[in-house]
C-alpha cells in the first residue's frame, strides 16, 4: 500500500519534470560550463579548466568595476524608486485628489511599455543638442546638460529605471495603505497625532514587511537590468554606465567567451542569493 | 443503452469516418500531384545581356547580364530551397528589390530571416556553433570574417570561384578593397556586395559665406575649425556645432579613429602581432588630434554618439562637418544637396588618406548540405553582379555597391543627378577608389571585435575627458595585448 506521502507524487511529476528540464537542467549544465574554456571563437574549445575562470576575474579590473557600477545603480534605483512609489502612496492616501482615479490608471503606463522603448525614448530625449528635454533645459534655464557624461550616465539610467518602477510600488504600496486597520490610525489622530507621526510612528511599521517584499523584489529586477543601459548607452562613455550584465553579455555573446561570462553570471547569481537572502532574514526579524 | 449514450457514439463513429475520408483524400490528392507528368513549359525572360538557361522539369531560357552562362540542375531534382540570414539595413533594401528577378532567372527560392544586427550575429553564432544547419547563407561582415573562418563556420569559395564562376561574373569589377577585406589566410571567403569609405561631410553653405575651401588635409580642417570656434566665441553660428565623428565605445566605431590615424601612418600591430599604441608616435599624435577635434569641437555627449545622432545632427543644422562612411549622403532628408560638400581624400600628416572602412558579403555556412552548395554561390555571385548592384545603387537603394562598373555606369550616374547628388555621388565613388586594404589598420584576428571594443571604449573615456590620451594608449596597449596574449599569439 502506498504511504500517504507517495500519493501525491504521480500529480508532482509533469511539474517536476518541466522545472528540471527547464530550471535545474541548465542551470547545473551552466556551472559545468563555468569550469571549462568554452568559447565560440575556438571550436576545438569545452576543455574543463576547473577554477581558471573564477581566478582570472580576480585580476579583470573591468569586471570589478562593473560590479561596482552595478550596487551603485542598485542603490540609486530603489532608493529612488520606494521614495517616489512611497512619496505618491501617501500622497493619494491621506488627500485623495480630484481625478484620482484617472491618475492612478496614468501612473501605471510606464510598467506597461517594454524597457527597450522606454531607453530609446528617453536616449533620444535626453541626447544633448537633438533631444528634446535637453532642448527645453537650454532654453528656458540657459544651459545644457549632458545627461550621459561619464558623471551623470548611470545615475540617469537609475532615474529612467526608477521614473518605470515607481508605478508599480505606488499600486501595491497605496493598495496595502488602503488595506490597514482603521483603528489605529484613527485613534492616533482622535489623540492629536500629525501626518509626520502618524506615518513615522504607525504606518510605516505597519507596513514594513510590504515595503521589504518591494525592496526584494526591486533589488532582483534592478540587478537584472540591461535592456535600457544597453539602448541608452550601451555602457558608456568610455565604461562609465557598464554594469555587470552588460559586461557579461559582451564578454558572452559579443567577445564570444562563454564559459568566462557563464562564470560572471554565477557569481552574480551568488551575489543576488546572499542579498535576498540578507533582505529575508530582516524580514523575519521585522516581525513580518 | 439510452438513446443519448446512442446519440452520442453514433457521432462519435461519424467524425471518425469523416477524419479518414478527409486523411485519405488529402494523401491520394498529394500523390496524384507528384506523380502526375506534367508537360515541359518554357518560358523566356529578356534582360540586357546574353541568354542564360536555368534547366530543370520547367526550363527557362533566362538572360543575365554579361556573356551566356549554363546552369544545369538534373529534371529529377528539384532545385534546393535555402535558408539565409541577415539584418536589416539599407543593402537588404535593394537585395529584396531585386530578389524576385533572381528567383525568376534561376529558379532558386530563398527564405530570409531578418533580424536586428546584434540579433543577427547571436542567431548565426548559436547556429554556427551548434552546427544546426538551419541556414545555408549568411551575411558576413567583414570584422567578424576572422572569427568565423577561424572556428570553420563558413566555407571558403576559392574552388567555386575557380571552376564554378558564372561568365556574367566579373570579379575585377569588384573594389579590390573589398575582396581583400573577406580573405582569411590566404582563402576568399565571399564576394563583396556593398563597401563604405571615409567621406568629409560639410556645409557648403557656410564655407562659401566664410570663404573657406573644403580640407585637403587634417591640418586644413583644423585650422577651420578653430576659425569657426572664434567666430562662434563672437555670437555666429551659437547652434552649431564645428565636428562630429562616432565616439561611442561600440567596436563598429573603431575604424573611425583608426582610419584618421591611418593617415597619420599609425598601424595597429608590428611584425609579431603586438601593438605598437605606446612604441608608435603616430598613434599619440593622431589619438590627440581626433580627441582634441570631438571634445573641443563636438557637441555635448559626442563620447556617446555614433551614426544614428550624427546623422539627423547634421540634417537638422546642428554641424558644420563631420566624418563618416560615404552612404550617408544619400540618406539626409532636411538638408539640401546644394547645401552640402565633400571631401573623399583628406589627407593626414603620414601622408595618407583618412579611411573608414566597412564591407559584407554573403558566406556559406559549412553546414550546408553540399545539394545546396551550388545554390548558395549562385546567389552570392548574383549579390555581386553588375546587374543586381546597378539596380541597388539608384535613388531608393544603396549607392555604395562594391562593382565598380555598376554604380559607374551612366545609368546609375544619371539617377543621381536627377536627384540634385551629382557631387555626392561622384565622391562617393572617388573615396571607395581611395579605399585601402583595412587590415593595414584594423587587427583582422579573430579577436577583432574584442580588440575594437576595448580600444574604442578608452577612446571614448579619452573624448568624455575621463581620461588622458597617455593613459587612453596605455590601457588600450595593455589589454589588447592581453588579449592577444590569451588567445596565444605570443
Amino acid at each position: 500500500m502506498a504511504s500517504r506521502h507517495s500519493i501525491p507524487l504521480p500529480y508532482l511529476l509533469p511539474s517536476l519534470l518541466f522545472l528540471i528540464a527547464v530550471i535545474l537542467f541548465p542551470l547545473i549544465y551552466g556551472f559545468y560550463l563555468s569550469f571549462t574554456d568554452l568559447s565560440f571563437r575556438v571550436p576545438e574549445s569545452g576543455r574543463l579548466i576547473g577554477l581558471g575562470n573564477y581566478l582570472s576575474l580576480f585580476s579583470d579590473v573591468d569586471c570589478q568595476h562593473s560590479l561596482v557600477r552595478t550596487m551603485y545603480f542598485v542603490a540609486i534605483s530603489i532608493t529612488t524608486t520606494l521614495l517616489i512609489g512611497v512619496g505618491l502612496s501617501f500622497l493619494f492616501y491621506f488627500y485623495n485628489p480630484i481625478g484620482s482615479s484617472l491618475f492612478r490608471t496614468l501612473f501605471l503606463i510606464p510598467i506597461t511599455i517594454p524597457p527597450v522603448v522606454i531607453g530609446l525614448n528617453f536616449r533620444f530625449m535626453l541626447t544633448p543638442e537633438i533631444g528634446v528635454v535637453s532642448y527645453i533645459i537650454n532654453s528656458f534655464l540657459g544651459y545644457k546638460i549632458d545627461f550621459f557624461s561619464p558623471e551623470l550616465a548611470l545615475t540617469t539610467i537609475a532615474l529612467v529605471d526608477a521614473w518605470q518602477w515607481s508605478p508599480f510600488v505606488f499600486a501595491i504600496y497605496l493598495t496595502a495603505l488602503e488595506g490597514l486597520p482603521k483603528g489605529p490610525i484613527e485613534a492616533a489622530q482622535l489623540d492629536g497625532a500629525s501626518k509626520r507621526q502618524l506615518i513615522s510612528n504607525i504606518i510605516l511599521p505597519m507596513t514594513k514587511p510590504i515595503l521589504l517584499a518591494m525592496g526584494i523584489i526591486r533589488l532582483m529586477d534592478s540587478l537584472r537590468e540591461f535592456d535600457k543601459v544597453y539602448v541608452m548607452t550601451k555602457g558608456g562613455p568610455g565604461s562609465a554606465s557598464e554594469i555587470i550584465n552588460l559586461y557579461i553579455w559582451k564578454v558572452g555573446l559579443s567577445w564570444l567567451d562563454i564559459a568566462r561570462a557563464v562564470a560572471m553570471a554565477i557569481i552574480l547569481l551568488f551575489v543576488i542569493e546572499l542579498l535576498s537572502t540578507i533582505i529575508l532574514r530582516m524580514f523575519k526579524g521585522g516581525g513580518g | 443503452m439510452t438513446g443519448a449514450e446512442s446519440k452520442k457514439v453514433d457521432r462519435r463513429s461519424f467524425l471518425k469516418y469523416a477524419a479518414t475520408v478527409v486523411a485519405t483524400g488529402v494523401v491520394v490528392g498529394a500523390a496524384t500531384y507528384y506523380a502526375a507528368p506534367r508537360p515541359k513549359e518554357v518560358t523566356t525572360v529578356t534582360a540586357p545581356g546574353a541568354a542564360t538557361t536555368v534547366e530543370r522539369t520547367v526550363t527557362k531560357t533566362v538572360t543575365a547580364a554579361g556573356t551566356p552562362t549554363t546552369v544545369t540542375t538534373p529534371p529529377t531534382k528539384p532545385l534546393p530551397r535555402l535558408r539565409a540570414i541577415r539584418y536589416d539595413e539599407c543593402q537588404w533594401g535593394g537585395e529584396k528589390k531585386t530578389y524576385p528577378a533572381f528567383e525568376e532567372k534561376t529558379g532558386i527560392k530563398i527564405d530570409f530571416d531578418i533580424f536586428d544586427e546584434p540579433t543577427c550575429r547571436e542567431k548565426m553564432v548559436m547556429d554556427f556553433s551548434s552546427h544546426t544547419g538551419i541556414y545555408d547563407t549568411s551575411i558576413i561582415q567583414y570584422w567578424f570574417l576572422p572569427e568565423f573562418a577561424e572556428a570553420g563556420y563558413i566555407m571558403p569559395i576559392d574552388e567555386l570561384l575557380e571552376t564554378k564562376s558564372a561568365e556574367w561574373l566579373k570579379v575585377e569589377d569588384l573594389a579590390p578593397a573589398g575582396m581583400k577585406a573577406l580573405r582569411y589566410k590566404g582563402h576568399q571567403y565571399t564576394l563583396p556586395t556593398y563597401l563604405n569609405s571615409h567621406l568629409l561631410y560639410v556645409r557648403k553653405d557656410i564655407f562659401e559665406e566664410e570663404g573657406w575651401k573644403v580640407p585637403n588635409t587634417i591640418e586644413e580642417l583644423h585650422a577651420i575649425l578653430d576659425e569657426f570656434e572664434e567666430l562662434k566665441k563672437k555670437g555666429k553660428y551659437e547652434d552649431i556645432y564645428g565636428f562630429a565623428a562616432r565616439g561611442r565605445r561600440d567596436f563598429d566605431c573603431f575604424n573611425a579613429f583608426a582610419g584618421f590615424a591611418w593617415s597619420y601612418g599609425a598601424r595597429l600591430f608590428d611584425e609579431n602581432l603586438k601593438p605598437t599604441l605606446l612604441k608608435d608616435p603616430a598613434w599619440k599624435e593622431a589619438l590627440e588630434t581626433w580627441v582634441h577635434l570631438l571634445s573641443k569641437h563636438g557637441p555635448p555627449g559626442i563620447s556617446n554618439w555614433s551614426w544614428p545622432e550624427i546623422i539627423p545632427a547634421f540634417d537638422g543644422g546642428k554641424l558644420l562637418s563631420f566624418s563618416d562612411v560615404n552612404d550617408i549622403g544619400a540618406y539626409f532628408e532636411k538638408i539640401p544637396p546644394e547645401k552640402v560638400d565633400y571631401q573623399p581624400c583628406l589627407k593626414g600628416p603620414g601622408g595618407e588618406y583618412v579611411q573608414w572602412f566597412f564591407t559584407e558579403g554573403w558566406g556559406i555556412n559549412k553546414d550546408i548540405k553540399p545539394e545546396k552548395i551550388d545554390a548558395a554561390w549562385m546567389w552570392i555571385q548574383w549579390t555581386a553582379c553588375y546587374e543586381m548592384q546597378k539596380e541597388c545603387a539608384k535613388p531608393g537603394g544603396n549607392p555604395i555597391q562594391c562593382n565598380l562598373k555598376a554604380i559607374k555606369s551612366p545609368e546609375v550616374i544619371e539617377a543621381w543627378k536627377a536627384q540634385g547628388l551629382e557631387r555626392y555621388f561622384k565622391a562617393a565613388i572617388k573615396s571607395i577608389e581611395t579605399a585601402v586594404d583595412p587590415l593595414l589598420y584594423s587587427p583582422g584576428v579573430p579577436q577583432w571585435v574584442e580588440i575594437a571594443e576595448t580600444f574604442a571604449t578608452e577612446v571614448s573615456a579619452a573624448i568624455a575627458g575621463a581620461q588622458d590620451v597617455d593613459t587612453l594608449l596605455k590601457n588600450a596597449n595593455e589589454k589588447i595585448y592581453r588579449i592577444m596574449e590569451k588567445a596565444g599569439y605570443y
